[in-house]
């Protein structure tokens, strides 16, 4: 079969000493952000994208998804410690991973967790070696108008996401599309809003404006406003769980990284609603509900399931269709197009080695994961106690370096501070920063393909809705927002 | 280092920040304290966002949402701006949009958007009205920043990270100076060994390296 094939040279490709490596460096690294109050994903990533620049695109990729995943899977363990998601994700992990550990049972919850990762994970990594080639093959007859409504899916989608006013997200993107259209315009050559400065010519870098919104923002806000931070009022007394707590979680975890897996392919839902979904799910199916809450590995199971399988399949839109499913998505997709690899459905066959590599790399990620995050359990929860004064100096210092290094450029530090500046007031005003970052990396290829439609359509804008792909996906979009702005779901989050 | 007890619990103290400036006066010089103290807090309080309409009879316009309402406004701003700026390039037509048409356009919705924000702050209300700007730590982690972007390149490495540092953590550095200095040296001596040697980029460690 030619999946195994496939895969065979993405082991090939992912197993060798520099990869792994690579994938070790991800994924450890990704652990103990989702551990450390005040580091997010998306600060670690933008601050060592510059990094990944100097290494091979396969080898940056693996890196990245690396501590991707691996925040994803140990974010639930201070959901289940401490009652702090690590994770937005994890939220959900906290309503019956912590009444367990009150209970003493954070041993056997944080082993259900970790093999529930794992399991999601392996499956979800099935799934996208198996959809990933129809959907690559079915969107390479996409044209300009099927791109420019999966971009306007993609943006809307994960700015609905963000669960502030719609009005103030879209705004944000529509602020990250006017930003990426400074510098040099592609077509005409004419320079966009540079000011007559030459250093805008190339146009602003997303990993600046990344840094400043998301490292240089947070830091100022938790050195302004003291969180409450933690209380670890909770003991590890054993890992194994009992024979019943497995025979309880097994088919949670199961429907749990269905549901994750399926939700996961559609763009701009994002793990929450998979492992919400579930959560959901097991309360419907339970026999006795007034268990949840109260400490039901059920409620652990199937949501961390959930949350893992989506993590993984969110890979799926962003390899085939070059769309990403989220912030974090969307900083990969930038490190891609730096290393001259344009993202969409030519990616499969141009680059296999970097599709199947990165699969396979995923899988070992996971495994390592499962070895190294049971064992280490203790460590992590040892790492909570990091004060952030030693912290925050070393995010800061690390973003500025990275900034800089990019083009050798003091000016791009100055555009992270400006964004800094500029994303606390946002901020303060409940602006998400995440649609504005999507809308900059997006906004060139939106731009493009809008012009390009109008050029095919003769300058005839039913064009979207007279096609029926890209009237699928327009309409598809509309109803994802209708459905999340629904209070049922937004209450909870 | 705390780490032996790991007892964080600082939601007992609900105004745990507030505290700690009381806590730490002994220690920080009142100079620094009296800078910071200045109404840096503005209020965007419901009196204090009341208008009144020009027509002489005294209506009230009450901004329920201030939060909104300044949002909406800077959409309006942004997007107005970048509507006229882009009338300098040449617009096209919607077949062949020029290099205005897209900014233009978003510019365009981006007004639209900042209407419906500012009607929106207008009418629903928030919970929490008042907008409170705490710059202090904003600026110094901005001020650390920027002599890093202004002396990396022309004084090397060591220094800007020293600059960063110093302003950073300037609050920490007036009460703990020697717990500042030794992250300092840690930072700076684990940035050259995995930038500079380590990953190999292209930054001069000291100002005779350029």
């Amino acid at each position: 079969m030619d999946v195994i094939q496939n895969l065979r040279l993405g082991f090939e490709v992912a197993l060798t000493a520099q990869n792994l490596l690579y994938c070790l460096l991800g994924a450890l690294p990704g652990t103990v952000v989702g551990v450390l109050p005040g580091m997010s994903p998306v600060i670690v990533i933008s601050m060592l994208l510059p990094l990944t620049f100097k290494i091979s695109a396969i080898g940056g990729l693996i890196m990245l998804a690396g501590i991707y995943y691996g925040s994803h899977h140990s974010g639930s363990t201070t959901a289940i410690m401490l009652n702090m998601p690590g994770e937005p994700s994890s939220i959900v992990i906290c309503f019956d991973g912590h009444p367990m550990a009150q209970q003493g049972r954070a041993g056997p919850a944080l082993c259900i967790a970790a093999l529930s990762s794992f399991f999601a994970g392996s499956v979800a990594i099935i799934f996208v070696a198996l959809f990933s080639p129809p959907i690559s093959s079915m969107a390479l007859k996409f044209q300009a108008p099927e791109y420019t409504a999966i971009i306007l899916l993609a943006l809307v989608g994960t700015s609905a996401l963000s669960h502030k006013s719609i009005m103030s997200t879209l705004g944000m993107a529509g602020l990250g599309l006017l930003i990426g259209t400074v510098g040099t315009d592609v077509n005409s050559g004419v320079l966009r809003f540079t000011f007559g400065d030459m250093r805008l010519a190339d146009g602003v870098d997303f990993v600046a404006i990344a840094v400043g919104l998301f490292a240089f923002t947070e830091i100022s806000f938790r050195l302004g406003a003291s969180r409450p931070q933690g209380h670890i009022n909770t003991r590890i007394r054993d890992l194994v769980p009992h024979m019943g707590d497995i025979r309880s979680s097994w088919k949670p975890i199961i429907r749990g990284t269905l549901i994750g897996g399926a939700l996961g392919i559609l763009p701009g839902t994002g793990p929450l609603i998979s492992s919400f979904a579930s959560y959901v799910m097991e309360k419907r199916l339970a026999r006795d509900k007034s268990r949840f809450g109260r400490g039901a590995i059920e409620g652990v199971a199937g949501p961390e399931a959930a949350d893992n399988a989506a993590a993984l399949t969110h890979f799926i839109p962003m390899l085939t269709l070059g769309i990403p499913a989220g912030t974090i998505f969307a900083l990969m997709l930038g490190a891609m197009l730096i290393h001259g690899i344009e993202p969409g459905p030519q990616i499969m066959s141009e680059h296999p080695d970097l599709f199947w590599g990165l699969v396979a790399s995923m899988w070992l990620g996971n495994l390592m994961l499962l070895v190294l995050n049971l064992p280490l359990v203790g460590i992590w929860i040892k790492l909570l106690g990091i004060p952030y004064r030693f912290l925050y100096p070393m995010i800061l210092v690390f973003s500025c370096i990275g900034v800089y290094s990019i083009r050798n450029e003091p000016f791009d530090i100055m555009i992270a501070a400006l964004a800094g500046a500029v994303g606390y007031l946002l901020r303060k005003l409940d602006c998400a920063p995440a649609p504005l970052i999507l809308g900059l990396i997006l906004g060139p290829m939106l731009e493009e393909n809008l012009r390009r439609s109008m050029l095919i359509s003769r300058g005839d804008p039913t064009v979207f809705v007279t096609r029926p792909i890209s009237l699928f996906i327009l309409m598809f979009t509309v109803v994802l927002v209708i459905v999340l702005y629904q209070p049922w779901l937004r209450r909870r989050a | 280092m705390d780490g032996a007890s790991v007892s964080m619990n600082e939601s007992e103290r609900p105004e745990a920040g507030r505290l700690r400036i009381a806590r730490g006066k002994a220690r920080l010089p009142r100079w620094y304290l009296a800078f910071w103290h200045q109404p840096a807090q503005r209020r965007f309080d419901r009196p204090a966002a009341e208008k009144r309409e020009t027509t002489g009879v005294s209506m009230p316009v009450r901004i329920s949402n201030p939060k909104e309402f300044l949002v909406g406004v800077i959409f309006i701003i942004v997007g107005a701006g970048a509507f006229l700026l882009s009338q300098y390039y040449e617009m096209g037509s919607l077949e062949q949009m020029g290099p205005g048409y897209f900014p233009a356009l978003v510019g365009v919705m981006l007004v639209g958007l900042g209407i419906g924000s500012v009607v929106s702050g207008l009418r629903t209300t928030d919970t929490d009205p008042i907008i409170k700007l705490n710059i202090e730590p904003l600026a110094l982690v901005l001020a650390g920043v920027l002599g890093f972007a202004f002396l990396v390149r022309t004084a090397g490495l060591v220094l800007a990270i020293a600059a960063l540092i110093f302003f950073a953590c300037f609050r920490r550095l007036l009460s703990h100076p020697v717990e500042v200095v030794v992250t300092y040296a840690v930072l700076t001596v684990f940035s050259v060994l995995l930038f500079v040697y380590g990953v190999g980029m292209v930054i001069p460690i000291f100002w005779w390296q350029q």
